[in-house]
């Protein structure tokens, strides 16, 4: 958020609504009617005096209304812009004329009444829309008592209960009498899967933040005794199962397969009953229910379907289709996020990264005509040369740090330390004011070395060195202290401890600091083209995408033909048939004079860094080199084959889902003999062979039984199933194929199915649960759900230096910041190589791989990490071990006045230090880790005379 | 002395790419774990000096931990 | 991989336990591998007790001196292209084999550092015996007869009582230094024993007259 409020080519319009949007894709102008916040926001400096002062109590809105708030406030410490505004409906001088106390206290001025609503008009190219989710309406809520027991809470409103910087500052307490509960009861599906309430689909995201909040809510107070109610559990993203398995083992959570009912109230507890799959009825008593809410369409989404002249499903969200995802059915209107459809956080960045994709895909003539550049002052070197003027800044990270950390006392000793010469600590080191603080304090400090004891530098140091760079320093001049993720996070049962630690990591932050130099910031210029890699869906959607931005693109394919996967699918999810899909893609990428396509070719070496990669690629047999900026992995997945399970491979008649598609695509005729189809769900899958849920099985499963539904009426279908995941809008798919009749049978893992050979006759047994027996299933044809398994990722992984999880998929470099980068710069990812998911996920993701990608070829230049390596002429001895250990053939032997010396290639440098380490002379020195810099470090490590 | 009353001092070099990252997606997850271990943070294991280990024993280190 | 062993085995050869040196592979995943290793390595090291504590470690004091010499020797030049050449010769040949390094490392690293330890550990020790020698013998010359220092008087080094005279300790400690052993000066010399050490006359001849 606060990247996006730095760009100076984003501008960011609040208290705005659209209200026309003519023109067409590439020429729109959008009508905006934007609201007053009567605090000028260039102004404000966010410091709060004026809610202090105003006397009108309002409800905090942000907050859930659990808490109240004044008129002018902000919502967050963290919100961009990060400036206060009014509360134009309770203000008393915008309703009376009376008050105007705030105005006068503003020491900056930013107060200001006069302010009148104002209409834009832009011109702009697209329009992507992103407006969220809303709300359940009440009326669903009150049937699970929501609004008459106070104790009935939503899950929103726990989070904010649960949240640090919260209105009970994360202590959870009853609203009822503020006490803490010792029995909570999470409710799933409120809201969702419900077609009463009009949302037949499935929110997607309620299973796993249910957990989460079970989880955070114990460990704030282990006693807890917590209950969560499912129908099925969902926990289907990326490494989610995993995690979920280990919260319920580790957080003791309660898990019930039931819904339950409100039964009233008995000495201030709640009462639930509810049945389990065996048929008994239970009941319980507990002093909090919270709803897991689900995520209904945004309010005004008729309104905004109108003014941009959209179609929305019959849902009220954004009509769109699994192979387009993004698109809104108006050209040039793209849509992200939960608009699209219910989705956690890792999916709607990936999206909105493929919606700006779209958007970019219309510009490459326009592309940079009206763009904005930051520059930097010159650098102080003046400032930078005299003797080391330290300024330490300590986070409290809301309660993060400071809930665990004595923040200030860490500052104290900080203040002590040899050179410092400013300490101070910001509740939240990364807002944009605290940003603009530290600016200041350089500036009147005078300091040339700035420690920030925070988070990681891993992904908070750019911000801060940015922040450097804003007034003249280098930002190689900059420490950062791990405290939070390394210290308060890790070690919350013992503060004093963790205190202690945290001092003697901003003591060897600081030793560290003395010594740091400026380094040189160099550039190098940017190989316009892309290399992607494998042809299937993902690979063709974001090869397509690069190319239509206006860029050339090479794409591997290793078979002889493109497609990959979406092969071996008959039909889509919404009943396309896939070969549509997979002829217009093949031939709109052979088409497309941009890109190059390589058949039966592997990438077999690579060298370079971002922006200058060379790559050699081997095509039938013979090597060839390509040089391009960037790389995009879109090599998928494979089938896992159940070769253990169920006589597969054995007996003809056990097959799966592809296969089933695959047979029935080449003729119905086999249907003629076959009355009766048995479907196993999770086959390998969640904790066999594969340890993880494929997300895409249940769907899948669901659709071949309705096409044979269709195909065949009269013929029986059983689904046995662990949790039935049909997530988002395929929970309609679920329901239509129970309308017609298909019958689905939960098992345990730990009571799986069994296949029964009964002379030529198949047999499936498996424990059914209302009955408590055993039921012998004949059938002709069993059908088994295989999930998707790791491709050769491995190979791959170690050519191009990427670290992979354990499940054998490539790990993105964060799973809710960055999903479709990898750790190495200049390399993306999208597809089944990322995690197994349904066609039209993978589309998106694809489209979110291309615009990252496009964006170094797009700025046709990139800057070069300085953390290299420094070869001193003078004391090297030629001895030739850097040249021979470099993992980069980044050290090479020159000969200098006839005698051999070593010398470092900056571009290809990774900064790894072998070198420096294996020096025999200790000739090599390392930017921003300089022999001196670490045993400083070290000695301060010592102790606190040595400091 | 015992055991229990002996808080060692350990120094830990990390790689930024591997061990380092492990260490933020253990607080990232809330695991906890002995808050005796200082970190310096290195590019890579490979930066590690023969001097660097000596030089942390002689500083005081009951222990020293390198994780790339 | 090279540098791990040569450290295993030179803390072995300073009489240090090797398992105080973990070197483990974690990658960005592995969070809960990352916990579970520090939370093994902290109980090891606490079973292991306080450097020098440990069985085989011959004590807190003995092992720093040790560890002073061994991180001389690992900055000195034969050692380290020992080192490196090994290294080298490991990576072009691609064997990483724990066995084949730990015995080459014995074999072509760890003499070396023995060998420019204990010259070091002589240095230190004839450097350490001149600098006692040094702070008995000196001293003695100080008009002050101070032991602990200078006296706060000396200008621009030269004693305070005659400014003909240089102030010895400026020479103590110039030579300290060059010795490397100025740390010595922070040493605490026992008080004088005035009673036995002042034998002159005037002083007798007052004791004797007050004795009358």
């Amino acid at each position: 958020m606060v990247e996006a409020g730095r760009s100076p080519n984003i501008e960011i319009i609040t208290n705005a609504q659209l209200k026309a949007l003519d023109g067409k894709a590439g020429q729109f102008v959008a009508q905006v009617h934007q609201k007053p916040r009567y605090i000028d926001e260039d102004i404000c400096t966010g410091c709060g005096t004026c809610t202090m002062y105003c006397p009108r109590p309002t409800v905090d809105i942000y907050n859930e209304r659990l808490d109240i708030t004044r008129c002018p406030h902000i919502d967050y410490p963290q919100a961009v812009p990060a400036a206060h505004y009014i509360d134009a409906e309770a203000c008393l001088r915008l309703n009376y004329e009376t008050c105007n106390l705030c105005s006068q206290t503003c020491m900056a001025h930013a107060i200001n009444f006069d302010q009148k609503p104002r209409d834009l008009s832009l011109d702009v190219g697209s329009v992507v829309l992103a407006p969220g989710f809303g709300r359940i309406d009440p009326s669903v809520l009150e049937r699970f008592g929501y609004g008459r027991f106070p104790d009935v809470v939503t899950s929103l409103e726990f989070e904010r209960l649960s949240c640090a910087s919260g209105p009970t500052e994360g202590h959870i307490v009853r609203i009822s009498d503020e006490r803490p509960p010792k029995k909570i009861a999470f409710l799933q599906c409120v809201g969702s899967r419900d077609e009463t309430c009009g949302n037949g689909y499935c929110s997607s995201v309620c299973c796993m933040y249910a957990i989460k909040e079970a989880s955070l809510a114990k460990e704030h107070d282990p006693d807890l005794e917590i209950t969560l109610f499912f129908i099925d559990i969902r926990t289907h993203g990326k490494g989610f199962d995993a995690s979920r398995e280990r919260a319920e083992a580790k957080y003791e959570l309660r898990i019930v397969r039931a819904r339950p009912r409100l039964n009233g109230q008995v000495d201030g507890q709640l009462v639930l009953k509810w049945a389990t799959e065996d048929g008994e009825s239970h009941s319980g008593l507990f002093d909090m229910v919270v709803l897991s809410v689900g995520l209904n369409a945004p309010e005004d989404a008729k309104e905004i379907a109108e003014v941009t002249g959209i179609g929305l499903n019959r849902y009220g969200f954004c009509q769109t289709s699994p192979v387009l995802p993004l698109a809104a059915s108006r050209d040039g209107v793209y849509v992200a996020g939960a608009f699209q459809g219910p989705k956690d956080v890792p999916e709607s960045v990936t999206q909105a990264s493929g919606a700006a994709a779209m958007a970019s895909e219309l510009l490459p003539e326009a592309r940079d005509t009206r763009t904005v550049s930051i520059s930097y002052p010159e650098e102080d070197t003046d400032l930078e040369a005299g003797g080391p003027r330290i300024g330490v800044f300590v986070c409290h990270c809301g309660t993060n740090i400071a809930g665990v950390v004595d923040v200030e006392a860490v500052r104290d000793y900080a203040a002590t330390l040899p050179d410092v010469v400013y300490s101070e600590a910001p509740m939240y080191a990364c807002s944009q004011d605290s940003l603009k603080g530290i600016a200041e304090k350089i500036k009147e400090y005078r300091l040339n070395r700035i420690v920030v004891a925070a988070c990681s530098p891993r992904t908070h140091e750019p911000l801060f060195q940015e922040t450097l760079k804003s007034v003249g320093l280098n930002p190689a001049l900059f420490e950062m202290a791990n405290i939070r993720n390394q210290c308060s996070w890790v070690h919350a049962q013992t503060p004093e401890a963790a205190t202690e630690k945290a001092k003697d990591l901003v003591r060897m932050a600081v030793a560290k600091a003395r010594l740091l130099e400026p380094l040189e910031q160099p550039s190098v210029n940017v190989t316009p083209v892309a290399l992607v890699i494998g042809g299937g869906a993902a690979g063709m959607t974001a090869a397509l995408s690069i190319a239509d931005q206006g860029f050339d693109c090479v794409l591997l394919e290793k078979t002889d033909r493109l497609g990959g996967n979406l092969r071996r699918l008959t039909w889509t999810i919404d009943g396309r048939r896939a070969s549509e899909v997979l002829n217009d893609l093949i031939d709109r990428v052979n088409r497309h004079p941009r890109i190059q396509v390589f058949l039966n070719a592997q990438l077999e070496k690579l060298s370079g860094f971002v922006g200058n990669f060379v790559s050699t690629i081997k095509i039938g047999g013979q090597d060839q080199l390509v040089n391009h900026g960037v790389i995009i992995i879109a090599t998928g997945g494979r089938e896992y084959r159940p070769t253990k399970f169920y006589q597969y491979g054995k007996d003809k008649r056990v097959m799966t889902q592809l296969e089933l598609e695959g047979a029935l695509a080449r003729g119905t005729d086999i249907l003629r003999h076959i009355d009766t189809v048995v479907m196993i769900q999770c086959v390998g899958s969640r904790g066999q062979d594969l340890s993880y849920c494929s997300r895409l099985c249940c769907s899948q499963a669901v659709k071949n039984a309705i096409k044979l539904k269709e195909l065949k009426p009269g013929i029986r279908i059983f689904c046995l199933y662990r949790d039935v995941r049909t997530f988002g809008f395929a929970e309609d798919i679920y329901r239509e194929a129970r309308k017609r009749g298909v019958i689905f049978i939960r098992y345990e893992p730990e009571r799986r199915p069994e296949l029964i050979k009964n002379g030529q006759g198949l047999r499936v047994r498996v424990f059914e649960r209302i009955l408590g027996k055993d039921l012998d299933i004949p059938t002709d044809l069993l059908v088994l759900s295989v999930g998707v398994a790791p491709g050769d990722n491995e190979s791959l992984a170690r050519i191009i230096k990427a670290p992979l999880t354990e499940e054998g998929f490539f790990l993105e470099a964060h799973a809710k910041l960055r999903p479709v980068e990898l750790a190495v710069e200049g390399i993306y990812l999208c597809g089944l190589a990322h995690w197994p998911k349904p066609l039209g996920e993978s589309i998106a993701q694809a489209k979110a791989a291309a615009a990252k990608a496009a964006i170094p070829l797009a700025r046709g230049k990139v800057a070069v990490t300085p953390i290299v390596s420094r070869v001193d002429k003078d004391l090297c001895i030629g001895c030739g071990i850097c040249e021979s250990l470099c993992p980069f053939n980044a050290i090479h032997l020159v000969k200098v006045n006839k005698r051999r010396k070593a010398e470092t290639i900056t571009a290809s440098c990774k900064g790894c230090g072998i070198c420096a380490a294996h020096c025999p002379v200790l000739a090599i020195s390392m930017g921003g880790f300089t022999d001196n810099e670490i045993m400083a470090q070290i000695h301060a490590f010592a102790g606190k005379e040595e400091a | 002395m015992a055991a229990e009353d002996f808080n060692p001092r350990i120094l830990g070099f990390l790689c930024h790419w591997c061990c380092y990252s492990a260490a933020d997606a253990a607080g990232v997850s809330r695991y906890q774990y002995p808050s005796n271990i200082r970190v310096i943070r290195v590019m890579c294991t490979g930066r590690i000096d023969l001097r660097f280990i000596l030089e942390a024993f002689k500083s005081g280190a009951d222990g020293v931990f390198t994780g790339g | 991989m090279v540098i791990a062993e040569t450290c295993r085995q030179a803390l072995k050869d300073m009489g240090i336990n090797p398992d105080r040196l973990a070197l483990e592979w974690v990658s960005a995943a592995e969070a809960p591998r990352f916990t579970e290793l520090i939370t093994g390595f902290v109980s090891k090291i606490k079973s292991l007790g306080p450097l020098g504590s440990g069985d085989g470690e011959g004590g807190k004091d003995i092992v720093q001196g040790y560890l002073m010499d061994g991180v001389k020797a690992a900055s000195a030049r034969k050692v380290r292209i020992a080192l490196g050449k090994l290294a080298k010769n490991t990576h072009k040949s691609g064997n990483y084999d724990t066995q084949t390094i730990s015995t080459r490392v014995a074999k072509e690293v760890l003499p070396a550092f023995q060998q420019e330890r204990v010259s070091q550990q002589k240095k230190a020790k004839e450097a350490r015996e001149e600098a006692y020698k040094i702070l008995e013998v000196l001293p003695r010359r100080c008009a002050k007869h101070l032991s602990n220092g200078p006296c706060g008087g000396s200008v621009g080094g030269r004693c305070e009582a005659d400014p003909k005279m240089p102030c010895i300790w400026q020479k103590i400690y110039e030579r300290l230094i060059s010795l490397k052993q100025e740390q010595l000066l922070r040493e605490i010399m026992p008080m004088r024993d005035w009673r036995v050490a002042d034998r002159s006359r005037r002083h007798r001849r007052e004791r004797e007259e007050s004795a009358l």
